[in-house]
């Protein structure tokens, strides 16, 4: 049978873990006050283009409905929010929304290592504020969610997206240079950053400047380091430094500087990103697990003025991480499952039972079939991680025989 | 920041191939990767490690070399800038080790003038390759009207069987081309080997790797 390539199916064991890390983070998420939001999974590809970038653009769903109009599968879950918050919102002015979101996404990924999709994040996003303190609270919820989800040793470095084009945006150069140094600096192809410097008509200082972005990394020593580079004879860029120098403040108050470093050369691939950028990382995963920043122009584009800042997690990266301390915690019986075999009249009293004890929020199974042997019923209990076996056998209730499988002792037990 | 780096060597990614031994050797002229020895042609494992085991080699095809990089499980590697331009993959590109270099051209068996025309003309021109990207991005950039036969090697083969009319291959020296008469017909692109690295590695083994990005940068500048 096939299947389209980069859509998969997910079996029981491999839902429950997705839903376990999800759900722990869900509880973050709504301890601070963010609300579940939903966006449609097919929009116009009008409707949402505004907001997409080139490079988001060329790895988007394209499909047509009976009117040849273009659709598109949401390629992220900032953009459809952006446009949802810019559309529907209440317009009156000074309102802040915080919503968050579990949720599928789709990209045609070209790249032939990811065979991926259809990707899980989980994320934030709040509108209608644009301070310090906002961003700071983004970041703050995405180390607390990733710690819930039982990650650990894993750092955030913060950057700044507004740093780098108010450096490029200095240099003497024609509009057309600045664009290819930028699109270089995207493909992250040092080399050739290197040759194009050399070709321009640039001082040597201006060259190296440049040339040391992705060096510009390490605790927050680095933003007064790179003040007194850059930041005397440009003022965006001084203010790009010292956003992030308030954010990282406003973090250490928050007590969770340990996990904060600060990295000038965090070059993020969406084009929406204006002010504080951020990437949450690990040493054991190869990509970074969740990552976001300020985005304050992307609702305008949808025809409202709300500046707006949030993170995703992604949770295919995440997920591999945590998968083997959740198969040792999920290898115990589950407390609280229970199967019902019962002697052939006494369906009517076996199903009273079963409700009672599934009222009590109790998972309860009542035997299917007769013609299971004894072996393959204990096979199926143990696949299904249920620890109580109940026989019913008699009409009174009071005298139930219930096997527990994880002690392997038979009990009388009274249920009313 | 050297703190984070938890496992207790750097991995390197070498490709295997013509590659192998110009890469060695340049390790090995730093002086700061030790001693490494391994014999491409006898040594049958694919991991070593210089004689203070702080830096641990694996050995790649040359094509699979950025996706170990890539997927982290080699911090940095070194590969031929033909392999990046057509296998894309994430991977920061920090350093042109001025090594293996070679033209990336279009070859024929006919004059440049003849198949000049025919591109003109918009006649399909049949072009053999082990670069199917790295072709189709040229025959878009050019207008030509291309249909592309991806080969595994060899591929100077093809023009002379009538498999294709051109190939699009590195050529160092041209000797190659000129046994089996082919001739340049356009140069497309210099590729020489570049220090790639892993985004996150950057990051975390950050210290390490730019020391190696320093050592090898003098070395390199040292040859000229």
């Amino acid at each position: 049978m096939n299947i389209i390539k980069g859509f998969q199916g997910f079996l029981p064991e491999e839902v429950e873990q997705r839903r376990f890390c999800e759900e722990r983070i869900r509880k973050v998420f709504e301890s601070w006050g963010y609300q579940e939001i939903d966006t449609p999974t097919l929009e116009y590809f009008d409707s949402l283009v505004p907001g997409i970038g080139p490079e988001l653009k060329s790895q988007v769903f394209k499909l047509l409905n009976s009117e040849g109009e273009i659709m598109v599968l949401r390629p992220d879950m900032t953009t459809p929010i952006a446009r949802l918050a810019a559309t529907r919102l209440a317009s009156s002015g000074g309102n802040i929304y915080k919503f968050y979101y579990l949720n599928n996404i789709f990209r045609r990924v070209s790249n032939q290592t990811e065979d991926q999709q259809e990707f899980h994040q989980a994320g934030i996003e709040l509108i209608g504020l644009n301070n310090r303190l906002a961003d700071a609270e983004v970041i703050a919820v995405a180390i607390q969610a990733l710690q819930h989800a039982g990650l650990e040793n894993f750092y955030l470095d913060i950057g700044s997206a507004s740093f780098f084009n108010s450096v490029l945006e200095q240099l003497p150069l024609l509009p057309e240079q600045k664009r290819t140094l930028r699109a270089t600096i995207m493909n992250k192809d040092f080399v050739q950053l290197e040759w194009l410097l050399s070709r321009y008509d640039l001082a040597k200082r201006e060259q190296e400047i440049i040339l040391c972005l992705p060096h510009w990394r390490g605790d927050e020593s680095i933003i007064q380091e790179a003040k007194n580079m850059f930041g005397q004879s440009n003022p965006s860029v001084n203010q790009a430094l010292q956003e992030i120098k308030e954010v990282y403040d406003y973090l250490k108050i928050f007590g969770l500087s340990d996990f904060i470093l600060v990295d000038l050369g965090i070059i993020r691939n969406f084009d929406y990103y204006s002010g504080i950028v951020f990437e949450g990382y690990t040493q054991y995963s190869g990509s970074a697990i969740c990552g976001g920043g300020r985005y304050d122009f992307l609702c305008r584009k949808f025809g409202r003025d709300l500046p707006s800042t949030g993170v995703a997690i992604d949770l295919e990266k995440l997920l591999p991480i945590l998968a083997f301390k959740q198969k040792t915690e999920q290898k115990a019986l589950v407390n609280n499952r229970y199967f019902i075999r019962y002697r052939e009249d006494l369906l009517a009293l076996a199903y009273c039972l079963a409700q009672k004890l599934r009222n009590e929020n109790k998972q309860v199974e009542i035997e299917l079939s007769k013609e299971h042997s004894p072996e393959v019923i204990k096979h199926y209990l143990k696949s299904k991680k249920i620890r109580y076996l109940i026989d019913v056998q008699s009409k009174d209730l009071t005298k139930v025989r219930q096997y527990d499988l994880e002690t392997e002792q038979e009990e009388q037990v009274a249920y009313e | 920041m050297n703190s984070m780096n938890k496992s207790p060597f750097l991995t390197i990614a070498v490709p295997s191939g013509r590659l192998f031994q110009p890469i060695l050797d340049l390790l090995q002229s730093t002086g700061y990767f030790g001693k490494l020895e391994y014999n491409l042609e006898k040594d049958r494992h694919l991991i070593f490690f210089d004689q203070d085991r702080k830096f641990r080699f694996i050995i790649t095809k040359p094509k699979d070399n950025p996706t170990y990089v890539e997927w982290g499980v080699a911090d940095i590697g070194m590969i031929g800038k033909d392999i990046l331009w057509e296998e894309k993959k994430d991977v920061y590109e920090l350093l042109d080790l001025h090594l293996g270099s070679c033209l990336l051209v279009l070859a024929g068996s006919r004059s440049k003038e003849e198949i000049m025309m025919s591109i003109e003309r918009k006649i399909p021109l049949r072009i053999a390759t082990k670069y199917p990207n790295i072709s189709r991005n040229y025959c878009l950039r050019k207008g030509i009207y291309g249909e592309i036969i991806t080969l595994f090697g060899s591929v100077e083969l093809a023009p002379q069987v009538g498999l294709a009319d051109v190939i699009i291959d590195l050529v160092s020296t041209g000797k190659t081309l000129r046994e089996n008469n082919l001739k340049v017909i356009d140069e497309i692109a210099s590729s020489s080997a570049r220090l790639i690295t892993n985004h996150i590695s950057y990051k975390t083994k950050h210290e390490q790797i730019h020391q190696i990005v320093q050592v090898l940068r003098e070395m390199v500048e040292q040859k000229g």
